[in-house]
């Protein structure tokens, strides 16, 4: 991880209160790993004195040594956030946290993502497409939203923009619309659940997901014949045969993560979890950021994950 | 020439006043990466409990206007595995390295320090052992026993200091809260129980409600408030302090440059410690060291010592 002074490339909306943040990643500092974040400094204070601690972001897309997330405007952070324009600099600490494992090849992976936490999926899926996996036979996306409107259109970044870029930038700025053609087309591929059914299927994305598991689960059983998952990094896990093979990934708010973790849990399906929780440093030395562990205690949402495996954190009593 | 940094606390000789303070840098290796603890004054622990402590439920934390609310409850791995585990590698540090002690007992702090001082060895210049003086936590809002308790009382102050003193030759620093009615009586009854210094302030109590949801932010309620907001508090709390004991005081509270930190070496601080700030912007801690020695050439102070003696009031 390192502190740096990152330009800003782009800062669009993409949906009504959410924006599209772009910036420059050190080319020394290794790529963010799905599902690892950053955090950001505020850069004033609003007129009630809010805003002083930083602020941590998922990385929803890399390309080309461009960093992308997606942001809610929900408080001072953010609404000062999106009125930095591009070719100005934001304080970013990155890359932080434990991120998803990307799966061996013959996984089926289901990914899901809720709301804002769409961020970190769609850079698992994209990093998935990378590696071979294909969507459909090895992987399925399912994003679940409140309504159409909450539907990201990352093709808004050219209208949404209020100002000619600098000529120094459009190299940058073509770069940038690469991570942005990444994610719109990720959001278009997606089969999408709304709340009220004004898009996509109604219901959530985990009704999205059960029907998702058993086409997979047939694809995986026909094309592998069994199916254990083993996780890439060092660290093999046996025992998910059960479940055909399958591992889900999802991010999402509180509610969303423990029903997916209930249902993981009765499928004996294997799962890992991108939790949210307010958090002072981001590195692991203040202890503020802490979820119920089922082993007792509690793990630091910056340090031990922002990934976990879903068996280890009491999604219920989550705040 | 540049100005002599130096600090003496008791026996030890911090090679200048910048500390990181207890709770906001772990046990030295989180910020490994961003931020350079060699070139600092000192290195405050998080506090060191005889047995592991979970912590308190979450939410802990909260932001409030200029700062921030949080409850921790002392989360610590325990007496055992900070010597297995933290010590080591503080040893490695080029920094001093302040250990911070809490407990729910005067027996616990006893058992903490007692512990590390057969651990680390006798203090011997030039050796490093991994703790180069104790910070005594007397004042955290956030734990049932102890804590706070202690650190309200002035008989019990002494007592504890004076019980410390008898285990270690090493130098005691009593971290003081501002929740009570006079913080002079209690940094005098440190200094009576033979305390090297104090250093002030630690969180003061606050709480914010959600008032959409009808509930504390945080889950205990109360919490302990830090940051910016605080800080013309800790500011007062040292200039009352240092005019109330002969012994140095520490001075700490919402310092994000160098600017703050001047306000405490002039209120009559020694040295001071970066929370909150660190937090923020790793760099804080850094800016604010050469923010000082600017500000001593600018105005021609050549000892950070003399710093206290320069306020015009």
């Amino acid at each position: 991880m390192r502190q740096f002074q990152a330009m800003i490339i782009d800062n669009v909306p993409i949906a009504p209160d959410w924006r599209r943040l772009s910036f420059e990643w050190p080319e020394t500092l290794p790529a963010p790993v799905p599902g690892q974040f950053f955090t950001f400094r505020p850069r004033a204070l609003d007129a009630e004195g809010r805003g002083l601690l930083r602020r941590p972001l998922a990385v929803a897309a890399f390309a080309d040594g461009i960093a992308h997330a997606v942001y809610q405007l929900r408080g001072p952070a953010t609404k000062t956030l999106a009125a930095s324009l591009p070719g100005t600099f934001l304080d970013v600490i990155a890359p932080l946290g434990k991120g998803f494992p990307l799966p061996e090849r013959g996984t089926g992976v289901l990914l899901a993502g809720g709301g804002i936490g769409i961020g970190p999926v769609l850079y698992l899926a994209s990093e998935l497409e990378r590696s071979g996996f294909i969507p459909g036979a090895d992987y399925e996306l399912i994003l679940g939203f409140r309504d159409a409107a909450a539907i990201p259109e990352f093709g808004l970044s050219d209208t949404g923009r209020d100002h000619a870029p600098a000529d120094g930038q459009s190299k940058l700025d073509a770069q940038s619309k690469r991570g942005a053609g990444i994610l719109a087309q990720l959001v278009a591929s997606a089969e999408i659940r709304t709340d009220d059914g004004s898009a996509g299927f109604r219901g959530t994305a985990l009704d999205g997901l059960k029907e998702a598991a058993s086409r997979l689960g047939r694809a995986k059983i026909g094309a592998t014949g069994d199916g254990g998952v083993t996780i890439s990094g060092g660290v093999t896990k046996a025992g998910a045969g059960d479940a055909g093979g399958i591992l889900l990934c999802a991010c999402g708010p509180g509610p969303m993560l423990a029903a997916l973790a209930g249902w993981a849990r009765s499928e004996g399906m294997e799962a890992r979890l991108s939790a949210e929780q307010w958090m002072a440093c981001g590195v692991g030395a203040c202890y503020g950021c802490a979820l119920p562990a089922s082993a007792g205690g509690y793990l630091r949402a910056c340090t031990d994950g922002p990934v976990f495996d879903s068996r280890d954190i009491l999604w219920e009593a989550c705040p | 020439m540049s100005p002599d940094l130096r600090v003496r606390i008791g026996d030890l000789l911090m090679p200048n006043p910048v500390g990181l303070a207890s709770g906001t840098f772990g046990y030295g290796l989180e910020y490994e990466s961003l931020v350079e603890t060699d070139s600092l004054g000192a290195l405050y622990t998080k506090a060191v409990t005889p047995e592991p402590r979970t912590g308190n439920p979450p939410p802990r934390l909260v932001e409030t206007p200029s700062g921030m609310i949080n409850s921790i409850g002392l989360a610590n791995p325990g007496l055992e595995a900070f010597l297995r585990d933290k010590l080591p590698a503080l040893r490695a540090r080029r920094c001093p390295v302040v250990v911070n002690v809490a407990g729910s007992t005067e027996d616990d702090y006893l058992r903490v320090v007692e512990a590390i001082e057969a651990a680390a060895g006798r203090p011997e210049p030039g050796l490093k052992s991994g703790v180069d003086a104790y910070e005594i936590n007397i004042s955290c809002p956030n734990v049932k026993h102890g804590g706070m308790a202690f650190g309200t009382d002035p008989v019990q102050v002494e007592r504890l200091t004076h019980a410390l003193r008898r285990v270690s030759s090493r130098p005691l620093i009593v971290k003081l809260s501002p929740n009570v009615t006079d913080i002079a009586s209690i940094a005098r009854a440190a200094e009576s129980g033979g305390a090297d210094a104090v250093s002030c302030i630690n969180t003061l109590v606050g709480m914010v409600i959600d008032v959409k949801r009808r509930k504390p932010a945080i889950a205990m309620g109360t919490g302990g408030l830090s940051g910016p907001a605080i800080r013309p508090v800790g500011v007062a709390c040292t200039y009352k302090v240092s005019r109330a004991v002969r012994i140095p005081v520490i001075g700490l509270g919402g310092i994000m440059c160098a600017s703050d930190a001047l306000q405490y070496l002039l209120a009559g601080a020694s040295a001071i410690q970066v929370g909150t700030g660190t937090f923020i912007d790793p760099g804080i801690p850094g800016r604010v060291l050469a923010g000082i020695e600017g500000w001593m050439l600018e105005f021609g102070v050549t000892r950070v010592s003399d710093i206290k003696n320069l306020l015009d009031a």
